[in-house]
């Protein structure tokens, strides 16, 4: 369905900061993004770009002291900025569902897998009998490829890779439309990220989910997501399709950190670093945020925010290398 | 070239804890088998890869290399001197020639001590210097690290520091003893995505101006594809496979090298396909499977891989591979 055009998900211009001792950090800053019906987008940016910030925000489950301080989120008529708790409760899990990093921190100690799923529907479908939601959750680990016997087990005897299995299964359990994949396979090996992500695009066939994954990992991404955003401090920088981001990326950023990546199925092929570090978001620099380790600042970029702007073929980049 | 480090055999296990009553029951005491029996040897001057994915003992292999654990039987050799059978004193004086990159750098620091400090702890522990030579090279290594200019670095705590700058710190201060080998786990793995060449690029660098050999302790092959001369693939405390770099990826002769291989995120989108992945997990090193550690989760396995433990084998120069059947085998 990546053709399909009809956004399901609107994001218009949010702003969300976290107050500190040292001012105002706005972690997702002035950022729009529409999530297209059964599309994977991949939401890529290093640590503190405000990609998971942005994940979670699409919940309204930011961490206190943390905010939306501007800006809609719209789903279906509803904006979930605005939206009360009894209207949320109905949108998470049951339309939007989540998926973190680190399934150990993400499922109970003292809670046995089953119960992780006794609990989750008592909370959801209150009206499903015990033997119905012992069958229902079942039915979810062979979808998952857990065996059913570990279904008795607490989260200390399970694999990392089995953890985050029963973390998937939680979050698919209602039938969401759209899952947020927030750098679900940063904690796990190689072979079993590869297995997740696996399962990850075959539950999205055959759930018909939208899927938004955030991660930092650029081969995560062109190996799952159709279009690519890039965060950069709190902003987008750049959105595409992802074939040709990776061949002809517009944003600075975005061509950098692709140059970044050692590709160790072409080793020849020339490994460039960015300079500098990302900047203190209590701190920004002026102008646009990336000028500082830009080599194609010039004046302009030093005083004044670049917008987003539109392209042809679909493509939205903040540079005024590239118009305006 | 000399080699600078020789495993010989070289085992390491640990007890497993046991609760009260399994103690009082007298249950036979059980192993993790980290490191099972490895054997290679370091060229001077050469980076060399430990890959394989956590649980598979490369880090312990490291540990074992800088003599911080010492082997259960086997040997290593550094520079000629065996390390399982020298006095605390000896041991001391040659601790300055080897050192460790960890992969922390926050918790590598101590969070109260000034940069300058944390970088000329060393010297002091050993007594070298006395404290404005020490000054001295701290400067001078910061300088060489890429923080320049330093005195602007000294007397800031390792918290105002961003993670990169905080990783060249830890590799200042393992370099201030100026020594011949360094053990660097999982250098780049908490420091940021835009920032890991940076610093892959500084320990390239460094290893040129100071005569540097490295272990390379990493579970991303990206990475090690960009470094390493020579790769040791580990699965469950042992090395499955060992060769240049190149050939390695080139020609991947073990199952589970390939395998590996080919659950590395390519960060190429066209020509995507869903890959053929071994199932399962990694198994506990208490107690791994009987014959080839691989061969429960292995495509190719054969009834004769769960009783024989393939040893290591000579296909190509320098390129070692142990499997018996050798699926992929260029005829």
């Amino acid at each position: 369905m990546r053709e399909g055009n009809l956004s399901i998900l609107d994001v218009q211009s949010l702003f969300v900061e976290y107050p500190t001792e040292r001012g105002a950090v706005s972690a997702v800053n002035d950022v729009s993004l529409k999530l297209r019906e059964g599309e994977t987008i991949g939401l890529v940016g290093e640590s503190g770009c405000g990609k998971s910030t942005l994940g979670v925000s699409l919940l309204r489950n930011l961490p206190p002291p943390g905010k939306i301080v501007s800006g809609r989120i719209v789903y279906e008529d509803i904006d979930i900025t605005a939206a009360s708790e009894t209207d949320l409760q109905k949108i998470r899990g049951r339309e939007i569902s989540i998926v973190f990093q680190d399934p150990s921190a993400t499922l109970n100690p003292l809670m046995r897998v089953r119960d992780h799923f006794i609990e989750f529907f008592n909370q959801h479908e209150p009206t499903l009998s015990r033997g119905d939601v012992v069958s229902k959750s079942k039915d979810l680990l062979v979808q998952l490829g857990i065996p059913p016997e570990r279904f008795d087990d607490y989260p200390h005897q399970l694999s990392g890779g089995m953890k985050q299995r029963v973390c998937i299964g939680l979050a698919i359990a209602l039938n969401p439309r759209i899952l947020i994949a927030d750098e679900p396979t940063t904690a796990l090996d190689v072979l079993v990220e590869a297995q997740i992500l696996q399962l990850l695009r075959k539950l999205k066939d055959e759930l018909n989910l939208t899927m938004m994954l955030i991660t930092h990992n650029m081969g995560v991404v062109a190996e799952t997501a159709d279009r690519i955003a890039i965060m950069y401090a709190g902003k987008v920088v750049e959105v595409g399709d992802t074939v040709s981001i990776f061949q002809k990326p517009l944003h600075p950023y975005a061509e950098a950190l692709l140059q970044s990546v050692p590709n160790p199925k072409k080793r020849d092929q020339a490994v460039k670093s960015i300079p500098g570090s990302p900047p203190d978001l209590a701190q920004p620099p002026s102008g646009c945020l990336y000028h500082p380790r830009c080599p194609y600042a010039f004046d302009k970029c030093r005083t004044q925010h670049p917008p987003l702007i539109s392209l042809d073929n679909e493509r939205k980049v903040a540079c005024y290398l590239r118009g305006e | 070239m000399p080699d600078i480090v020789s495993l010989q055999d070289a085992k390491k296990y640990f007890p497993v804890q046991k609760g009260f009553v399994e103690r009082l029951l007298a249950k036979q005491v059980q192993f993790v088998r980290a490191v099972d029996e490895v054997s290679f040897q370091i060229k001077r001057g050469e980076v060399f890869g430990l890959v394989g994915e956590s649980g598979s003992g490369k880090t312990t292999t490291g540990f074992v290399i800088l003599g911080l654990f010492r082997p259960d039987s086997g040997s290593v050799v550094f520079d000629g001197v065996d390390m399982t059978k020298i006095t605390d004193e000896e041991f001391r004086l040659m601790r300055r020639r080897m050192q460790m990159i960890f992969q922390d750098p926050s918790s590598a620091l101590h969070p109260r001590m000034k940069i300058g400090q944390n970088v000329m702890e060393p010297l002091r522990i050993h007594g070298i210097g006395n404290s404005d030579e020490r000054r001295g090279k701290a400067m001078e290594m910061l300088e060489r690290v890429g923080l320049s200019p330093a005195e602007t670095f000294f007397d800031r705590y390792p918290h105002e520091l961003s993670g990169g700058q905080k990783q060249r710190v830890v590799i200042a201060r393992a370099l201030i003893l100026r020594p011949e080998l360094i053990v660097a786990d999982e250098p780049v793995a908490m420091v940021d995505v835009s920032v890991r060449v940076q610093i892959l690029d500084l320990m390239i660098k460094l290893k040129r101006e100071f005569d540097l050999t490295y272990v390379f302790i990493t579970h991303d092959l990206s990475a090690a594809s960009y470094v390493c001369d020579r790769i040791a693939v580990m699965y469950l405390g042992r090395v499955l496979e060992l060769g240049p770099t190149d050939e390695l990826f080139d020609n991947p002769q073990h199952p589970y090298t390939r395998a590996l291989l080919a659950a590395v995120p390519v960060p190429d989108p066209v020509g995507k396909r869903e890959k053929v992945l071994p199932k399962g997990e990694i198994p506990s090193p208490i107690n791994p499977p009987s014959g080839c550690r691989f061969n429960p989760r292995c495509l190719y396995a054969v009834r004769n891989c769960s009783e024989e433990e393939p040893k290591l084998e000579q296909v190509s120069p320098g390129h070692y591979v142990a499997c018996p059947i050798l699926p992929f085998r260029a005829s």
